[in-house]
Parts: structure tokens; sequence; C-alpha cells
């Protein structure tokens, strides 16, 4: 769920090769590993220069991460690859094929692969794979939005993907808002780390809200359009509602099912109280009985 | 489901027990001056106790099953409640048709079997602290209500004499009879509690126990209590105590059941089925094929077992006597020498595992099979 | 009643011959206020079952080329023209929040003053670039000039550009599905080829309404009568009285200021534009800013395309007098050089006229009080009623408002008094 947390430490070790562009593309394209890290977790002094600073959670950054600085940080965890090509005038070009062919080559994800086609920039999107084109005096702002984009889409998609491991459990657990007993009792602390872990998603998906909900930069900039565009078709808005139905769904569950084992146990309690005193006064009625029996015996 | 460990145990306690009747029946009274509470004679008297806890065992292991597999709760209780009224019902009529009807309310160990399942019954719903404190009472108050029923007057030269008056038969059922509820209800209300720790198959299988601890760790546990038994058994014994008599000082009787003998009992319960389930009963681990395979024919017929051997040696016994003398009794005790009774007694029990396993296999399950198709 | 044989007004979707293509032939698309506020007309449409398409674009074809972003303002006309049209931006943004902009049409004036007209804003950008492109940006939606209109109403329509304030949509198989919606569920007798000549005031202080149908007279009485009518067709009713006839003349002398669209729209053999527009539509630096749609992306996986051409104000006005055929002509004109060559693929063409048939001034000078706009005679009249988009702000979310207004009106006087009559 930490995105933070699932990253491995940066390592120094002999040098890679840099990764190249596909072919086919113009000489200035330039390919790049993107890197999500949190500085807590890796020595600052190791780090490439921060790209981008995050502030959810609080110490995240977005690096360049070639082979040779960070072999362990892989990609396809907790990151991305990015394709830059620089279009010489006239600007408005299509993005080049072998950029699409690139970006599909690696395309494994259910949420597709986008094209975008902008005035100025023409990109396709997936999950892993970004290729973008544009006029060079362009690409840097280009880049930092896509960027800044893939952070919050993956962590959208680490709460989804959170979301989605937890509903085998919820529908198990469901039962024990209103069928709570002794063996339930044993699951309290996995019912105690579900109700956290829906605490933390939530949590996360909040101050993940003001990006998702951002209005519109007006005038736009070629940058904001390629944001906003790509926030659009990947539909964070809505997927992050749905995230936040099932979750809200999931803490009312959760919270009645603390509820119910707060009120077991101190049923329970109780119960064993009343029992000592019914176990006292059957011993106290046993010792009469015998006694009266004995007496009427002897 | 079977665990070969139980079997193994329940086939130990069959085997002392049908040992120690067929001795004492046939042979008790023919070496004069024997004295059964003699050391040597001491294994004979494990056979009850390790008998009424597995029962318990037996008890917690079923309902679990029945839990799983989706019985409820109710139900469960109805079926635990009419088994043990069946047993009852049975060890009512067994005492009528073996022990002749003036021992129709001895108060042997099928009635005792049956009544403790309705304590159990009543334990499931129990918070699971309250069933532990109901056995320590049930050893606690024992001696003093032998002191207040006057135990030694129910008991003439070894066996229990009551009086047919419902007093004499109400004290018997609670404290002077043969297994009376108090102290034995320590030993299936024991098994019960244990048998989660021991049986369940991950961490946290019953409440009584902290989620948390390993099966290795709760097995660890039960023989630590039943070492801890043992000892405090074993010191009651060797340390002369103040008390008076058939309290605690006196160390060792089976009738009446001294809090020693209850330690003792207990606490070799305690650390010989963890230990033998840890031996016996892990996955892939099938040591002693053959033998484990008779203590489970053994096992399965329990009670198949304990009517016929009763039969076997009881009914001749009766037959003979009223035929030489008209008095039924006129052999009992005094019919063979205890070396031939000891040999009968083997023969009956190596006798009984192909005559059972045959028997199974034509489809004969015994007593066993209409107490199911009647209680369950 | 309605004069001509259908319903719908200035919504009119059309379709060519040729594989029955469909086209908005009048209005173009509805606004959706929801990030703001409640939008009725939005819901109405979610509630009768009609999919909705979003429209994208905002882009300004300057010779040509794409200025789609503040970065292609500052290539395209300089930096100083970036600059400028930001502090406008800006400027405007603090001139009206979206909740404001949401609220405008409620405002009520309080002082009957000469507005300051839209003109006077625009002359406060200091880059002559930067002026003009506003005015590029914004002259199809205003459909009339600067200097006719007030400054509210300018900034509304440069506002509106903004997702913040508002979002564009259309209905999916054509606007005018909302119009046939809407008429299959009301169960009102429709009276077509109605036309009324004459409203007055009867012997028993109703309202007299004459009418011609098919060169025959009939005259009726009722107790409310509502005029859902464009400024510039009430002026062609005769309405008996002085006192109605007063009212009515002073209603539309604060009402009346007739803007003008024209509409051409072209069928093509294929969409060889794509590389070009890429958005649901633009604005073309032609015919004083025109907007320029792509009514293909309505029909994906259509092999042909349509572009429809929005003029609006004064162009419109003068290039209604020309002949169909030189407005297609004039409109293919307007495209850029690299796409001429396709202008061989169009395989037929639509012309529609719109003259006078929105308000350049929606509202008025001032705003007058909502009641008072919607009842120009509450004195003897007080069961005539008037609607219409001019009333608020020259949109269907407008017309829909009026007649919002009217109809609760009207239903509360029958819930209170057991008839609907004032």
């Amino acid at each position: 769920m930490n995105l933070a947390s699932s990253v491995a430490k940066p390592q120094h070790t002999g040098a890679a090769p840099l990764e190249s562009p596909p072919e086919g593309l113009p000489l200035s394209a330039r390919l790049e590993r993107i890197a999500f890290l949190h500085t807590a977790e890796n020595s600052s002094e190791n780090l490439p220069p921060a790209i981008l600073q995050f502030d959810d959670p609080p110490g995240m950054r977005a690096v360049n991460a070639d082979a040779a600085l960070l072999p362990g940080a892989s990609a396809s965890d907790n990151g991305f690859h990015l394709l830059l090509v620089p279009l010489e005038p006239p600007s408005d070009q299509p993005l080049p094929q072998a950029a699409i062919d690139w970006v599909a080559a690696k395309h494994q994800s259910p949420e597709g692969m986008l094209m975008l086609s902008l005035h100025g920039a023409s990109l396709a999107w997936s999950p892993h794979r970004t290729a973008v084109a544009a006029g060079p005096e362009r690409l840097p702002a280009v880049r930092l939005a896509i960027i800044e984009f893939c952070y919050r889409e993956m962590r959208l998609r680490s709460i989804e993907r959170g979301v989605a491991d937890g509903r085998g459990a919820l529908e198990a657990d469901a039962r024990l808002v209103f069928e709570f007993d002794d063996r339930a009792l044993g699951q309290r602390d996995a019912l105690s780390r579900r109700y956290q872990q829906t605490l933390a998603m939530r949590s996360q998906l909040a101050r993940l809200m003001p990006f998702l909900q951002r209005p519109p930069l007006h005038p736009p900039t070629l940058a904001s359009q390629i944001g906003e565009r790509l926030r659009d078709r990947t539909r964070l808005a809505d997927r992050a509602d749905w995230a936040g139905g099932e979750l809200e769904v999931r803490e009312r569950l959760y919270e009645a099912c603390g509820q119910r084992a707060t009120d077991w146990t101190i049923a329970r309690r109780q119960s064993t109280v009343e029992w000592l005193i019914v176990l006292l006064l059957a011993v106290e009625t046993l010792l009469l009985v015998v006694d009266l029996l004995a007496a009427v015996g002897g | 489901m079977r665990f070969p460990s139980i079997d193994l145990l329940r086939a130990v306690a069959i085997a002392l027990m049908v040992t120690v009747h067929f001795v004492e029946n046939l042979s008790g009274a023919w070496g004069e001056g024997v004295d059964f509470n003699r050391v040597g004679w001491l294994p004979a008297g494990f056979a009850a106790p390790l008998f009424t806890f597995l029962s318990g065992v037996s008890c917690s292991i079923w309902s679990d099953g029945l839990t799983r597999g989706g019985v409820s709760d109710a139900e469960i209780a109805k079926r635990t409640v009419r088994r043990g009224l069946f047993l009852f019902g049975l060890g009512i009529a067994f005492n009528v048709l073996v022990w002749l009807p003036e021992e129709t309310f001895n108060w042997d160990i099928l009635t005792f079997i049956g009544s403790s399942l309705l304590v159990l019954a009543a334990c499931r719903s129990m918070p699971p602290a309250i069933p532990p404190l109901l056995a320590v009472l049930a050893v606690a108050i024992a001696p003093v209500l032998r002191a207040l029923a006057g135990y030694a007057d129910f008991w003439q030269l070894g066996s229990y004499e009551p009086d047919l008056t419902l007093a004499d038969v109400g004290l018997g059922f609670l404290c002077t009879g043969y297994f009376p509820l108090f102290p034995w209800l320590v030993f299936p209300i024991a098994g019960y509690a244990v048998a989660p720790a021991i049986f369940s198959s991950g961490p946290g299988g019953a409440s009584l126990w902290p989620a948390a601890v390993s099966a290795s760790r709760r097995c660890g546990l039960v023989f630590g209590m039943g070492a801890c038994l043992l000892a405090g058994g074993g010191l009651l014994i060797l340390l002369p105590l103040p008390g008076p008599d058939g309290v605690l000082r006196r160390p060792w009787t089976m009738f009446p059941p001294t809090t020693a003998y209850v330690a003792v009992g207990l606490g070799l319960a305690l650390t010989a089925l963890p230990l033998i389930h840890r031996w016996l009963d892990s996955p892939g681990q099938r040591p002693l094929s053959w033998p484990l395979a008779a203590a489970g024919v053994l096992s399965r017929h329990s009670l198949s077992i304990y009517l016929l051997h009763h039969a076997l040696h009881i009914w001749p016994l009766w037959i003979a006597g009223t035929w030489h003398g008209g008095e039924p009794t006129a052999f009992w005790q005094r019919c063979l020498p205890p070396a031939a009774s000891l040999g009968l007694a083997l023969v009956f029990i190596l006798a009984c595992v192909p005559l059972f396993a045959g028997l199974e296999r034509r489809g004969y399950r015994g007593i066993e099979e209409l107490m199911r198709w009647l209680c369950d | 009643m309605e004069a001509s044989s259908r319903l719908g007004g200035k919504i009119l979707t059309g379709s060519f011959a040729h594989g029955g293509m469909r086209y908005e032939a009048g209005a173009a698309e509805f606004y959706d206020y929801s990030d703001v506020d409640d939008d009725p007309l939005s819901t109405l449409v979610a509630e009768l079952g009609l999919a909705t398409v979003p429209l994208s674009g905002g882009a300004v074809m300057i010779d040509g080329r794409a200025v789609a972003s503040l970065e292609d303002v500052g290539d395209c006309l300089g930096a100083g023209a970036a600059s400028a049209l930001l502090a406008f931006d800006r400027a405007a943004h603090d001139a009206m929040t979206p909740r404001e902009f949401y609220a405008a049409d409620e405002w009520i004036s309080s002082d009957r003053v000469e507005p300051v007209r839209f003109d006077r804003l625009l002359e406060r950008i200091s880059e002559p670039a930067a002026r003009r492109y506003v005015e590029w940006l914004i002259h199809s939606d205003l459909a009339t000039e600067p200097q006719r209109t007030t400054c509210s109403y300018g900034l509304q329509n440069y506002l509106m550009n903004d997702p913040a304030y508002m979002g564009l949509y259309a209905i999916a198989e054509g606007n005018e599905r909302l119009i046939e919606a809407l008429a299959s569920r009301i169960s009102a007798r429709v009276l077509l080829g109605q036309r009324v000549e004459e409203i007055g005031r009867s012997a028993d202080e109703r309202l007299q309404v004459r009418w011609s149908h098919a060169g025959a007279s009939q005259t009726e009485t009722f107790d409310v009568v509502v005029i859902a009518l464009p400024a510039d067709q009430l002026a062609a009713l005769s309405f008996a009285g002085p006192v109605l006839a007063a009212a009515l003349r002073q209603h539309l002398a604060h009402h009346s200021h007739p803007a003008h669209y024209l509409r051409i729209t072209c069928l093509f053999e294929q969409p060889f534009w794509r590389a070009w527009l890429r958005d649901s539509f633009a604005m073309l630096d032609h015919f004083g800013g025109c907007c320029l749609y792509d009514e293909s992306l309505r029909h994906p996986g259509a092999a042909s395309g349509i572009l429809g051409w929005l003029i609006g104000g004064s162009a419109a006005e003068e290039m209604a007098e020309l002949t169909d055929q030189e407005l297609v002509d004039a409109a293919l004109d307007s495209l850029p050089s690299q796409l001429q060559q396709g202008r061989s693929g169009l395989i037929e063409s639509r012309v529609h006229r719109w003259c006078s048939a929105v308000s350049a001034m929606p509202g008025g000078p001032w705003r007058l009080p909502i009641d008072r706009r919607h009842q120009p005679e509450p004195a003897e009249h007080p069961g005539l009623f008037l609607v219409g988009d001019y009333l608020f702000d020259s949109t269907l979310n407008g017309t829909l408002d009026s007649a919002t207004h009217v109809a609760e009106w009207i239903a509360e006087l029958a819930a209170t008094t057991g008839r609907p009559r004032p």
C-alpha cells in the first residue's frame, strides 16, 4: 500500500548502459526512467536531484532513476518510463509510430493505452510507459505535468488495488456485524488491521482529492491541458469517487465490527461474572442439598 | 475426524478397564489380602480417569466439527443432550441387566458419562473461563460433600451398598457412588477445555486460548499443566498432611477418588495426550501402523466392548452361581486365579480386534451406530 | 400554438441527404453549470434519458495556426500579448467569480443607468494583438459587436471558456432530441401552423387571442397566455388596448437588442482537417471571429466529415444577404491554405439564417426584477406572461429558467386560488 515502502534502497553498483529510445525516432529523442522515492527511506546523499517534490506523503520525490544510480528501483513497481520526442517545426506533428509502438509493447494493463492529440503535443500513455511529442521549448513543462499525473494515477491505482484485495475479506466479515461470537473474537486482530488499512487508504484518497478536483487552469498552458486531459480520460475523479464509496462501506463495516467486538467482550465479561455467581450459588445449593439428603437418609 | 493419539489412549484405557474388571470380578477375593491399592495395581486406576477425560476431548472435537459443518449451536446442544440421555438410560439398563436390579443406582461409569455430556452441553454456552472453574470446584467440594454425606457409610467391603431410598440414590449420584458427579466431572470438563488447544488447526482456535499462541506452544502449556498436577499429586501422596480421613490426608484411593488420585490421573492425561498427539497426529507421520489400526478398532467400539466384556464375564458368573447354589453372586470374585483372569482379559482384548474389524467389514457398526441414529 | 410546422425554435438538428448524417443547424451546445451549483437543464436532460457528449475546444486559429495555450499566444502574438492576455484574464476572474457567473441572471440593477459597454473594457487590453485574440475568441458566442453589449454580458462570454465556470456538452443524437423528448411527455394539445395575430383583453377580463390557420381567423379567450417568442417576433404581434400596447412597447424597448447568427454546414467525403482541428470546435480569425465545429465527431467511425461554421454579429447580418453558394464559398475560403485541397471533397452544404434570433443584451441594459421581466402588464393583464432566453442570457439554460419561473408562478396561482387565472 505504501508506495514509499515498496522501493528498494538505492545502491551504487558498476555502471550499466542507459536505456536508449526505440529506433525510428529523432536523434534528440530521450528515454527516461522516472522513479518515485521517499527521502526518509533512501539516503539523500545517494539520490539524484528531485525532478518534482510531492507532499503526499511528505518527502516523496520523483527522480530520474537511470540504471547506473538506482538499479534496485524497478520502474514497473514504483515508476514509469517516459519517452520525450522533441518535434522540429511544424510542431503540430503527430506522435511518431515508433513511439506509439513502444508504448503499446508494454501495454499490459486493463486500464488501456490512451492516445491524446492536442494542439502542440501528442501523447500515448499507459500506466508504465508514456511517450510525448512536442516542441522542444514545451517539453520541460509537459514532462513535469506528465510526471505529476503519473504519480497521482499510481497512488490512486495502489488504493484501488488495496480496495480490490480487501473485497473477499469484506464479504466474509460482513456477517460479523450481526453474528459475533467466541470464534469471531479470534479474528479481532485481523479486523483491527483491516480497519486501520481502510482508514489509511481513505486518508491517502483524501490527500489525492485536491489534485483530482483541481479546477482547470485558465488561460490554459500546454502542460495544464495535458494534465487535465489525462485526468479526464483516465477518469481519475470518478475512480476516486468509486474507491471512496467502497472505502466508506468498509469503514462503516469495520467500525461496526469493532463495536460488536467490544460489546461482545464486555458482554462476555459480564456473563462470566454472572456465571461465577451462578456457580457459587450452585455450590451453596449443592452443599445444602447434600446436607439435607444426608440428614434425611441418616 | 479421528486422531490416532486419541484412539491409542482410549484403547489403552479400554484394555486397562477390561483387565481390571476381569481380574476384580473373577479373582477379586481369590487372593485374600490382595490389596488393590498396592503399587503394582496402580495402572488399573488410570483407566477411568483417562477414559472420562477422553470423552470430554471427543465431545469437544465432535461439536467443533459440527460447527464447522454449519450445524447451529442449538442443534449441537440438542444432539449432545440426546446422547447424554441415551448413555444415562443405557447405564441404568446395563445396571439392571448386568449387575442385577439391586445395582440399578450404583452410578457406574455409563451413567456418569451420560450425565457429564449434559453438563458439557451446558458448558458450550458458558463463557470460556467458567468450565475450568467448574472443574476446580468439582474437585474442591468433593471431599466436603463426602464428609457431609458420610461416605464410609455407603461402602461395605470395597463395594457400594446404598439403601434404595431417594436420599441415598441422590447422594450416590452426587458424591458417594462408584462414579459420582463430584469430583469425576473434572475429567470430562478438563478434556473438553484442553481439546481445542491441542487439536485446533491454527492459532486462536478457541477463545480460551490466546489468539497469538502457536499450536506447539499451546500443547506445551497443556503438558506443563499436567506436569504441575503430577507434581502436586505426588506431593500430596508423599507429604504427611493434616486433615480428616478421606480428605487431603488420605493419599491414594479410587473409591473415594482422593484429591491426589484426581491430580495424578488428570496430570497423566494432560501430559500423555499432547505428547502422543505431537508424535502420532502430524500429517505424513504414521509409525506403528498396525498397532494403531488395532487401537482404532478398539476405540471406535469402546461402548460395545464395554457392554460385551461385562456380559461375557459377568453373566456366566450369575448363571453358574444360580445353577450351583441358587445365589447368583456365589462365584463372584472367587472364580479364577488372578493369572487366569488376566490371561482371559488379554485374550478378550486381542479377540476384539479381529472381531469388530470383521463386523465393520460386514457393515455392523455396533451400539455406537445406534446411538448416532437415535440421537443425531 | 406554433406558427411554423415544427416545435423547437432555435433548437434545430438537420440531416444531410447523403448518408443521413446529422448536424446542428441552430443552437450548438448546452451549458453545464453542475460543477458550480444546480443545473436544471442538465438535470432535465438526464431525466429524459438523453445521452450527452462533452465538447472541448477553444483554440483560436490565427492565420491557420492553432493558438491553444498561453505559450501559443506568446509564440504567435508575442510575449507582450501573452502578458496582456494574462492581465485581462485575471481582471475578468476578479470581476466575476464562478458563483457570481452562475447567479448573474438573477441580478437586479439597483439603478437604471446606461451600462458601460464591453468595448470599453476591451480597450484596457494594452496589446492590440491580445485584444483581437479576445474578440475572435468570444465573437461567435456574443453574436454581436462589443460596443453593442454590456460589460457584464461580454465578461460572461469570455469567462465561459474557463471550465471552472461552466462546461459544454451536446446531446449525442442531436440537440433536437430534447424537444422531441419533451413533446412526447406533455399531454397538452399542440397546434402547429397557427399564427397568432393579436392578443387583447376580453370583456370578461380574460385574455383574447386571435390567430389564423390556413387563411381562416379564429378567436378564443384564455385565463393565461404565455408568449414564448424572440423579441423580434414579439414585435410582430399586435396587442389590443392602449395599456397593453404601451406595456409591450416599453418591454421591447428595454429588451429588443437583436443579434444575428449564420450557420453554414458542409459535408465532405472525409474529415481532412483532423490534424489541424483536434478538438470539437475552434475559433477562426475570419468573419470577426467565428466558431468552427467538427460536427462529425458525434458520428464516431463515420468515413465522412462535417464542418459547421457559426458566424455571428455584424458579419452574420451582412452575409445573410448573400446566396447560399456564396456563403459556402466564403466559409471554405476561411480554411487555411494547407486544407484548401479538401474542398474538392464537398458533398452537400446547408445554410441557416438566424437573423435577430438572439439578444445582444439579454435582460436589457439594466436588469429588471424577474417578475417584471415576465409580466409586462400586471395591472389589467395579469394573465399575460412572456418567456424567452433574451430575458436572461440568450442561452437554452436561460430559456429553461424563464419557462420554469413562469410555470411555477402559474402553478402557485392555481394552487392558491383554485384556478390559474391571477
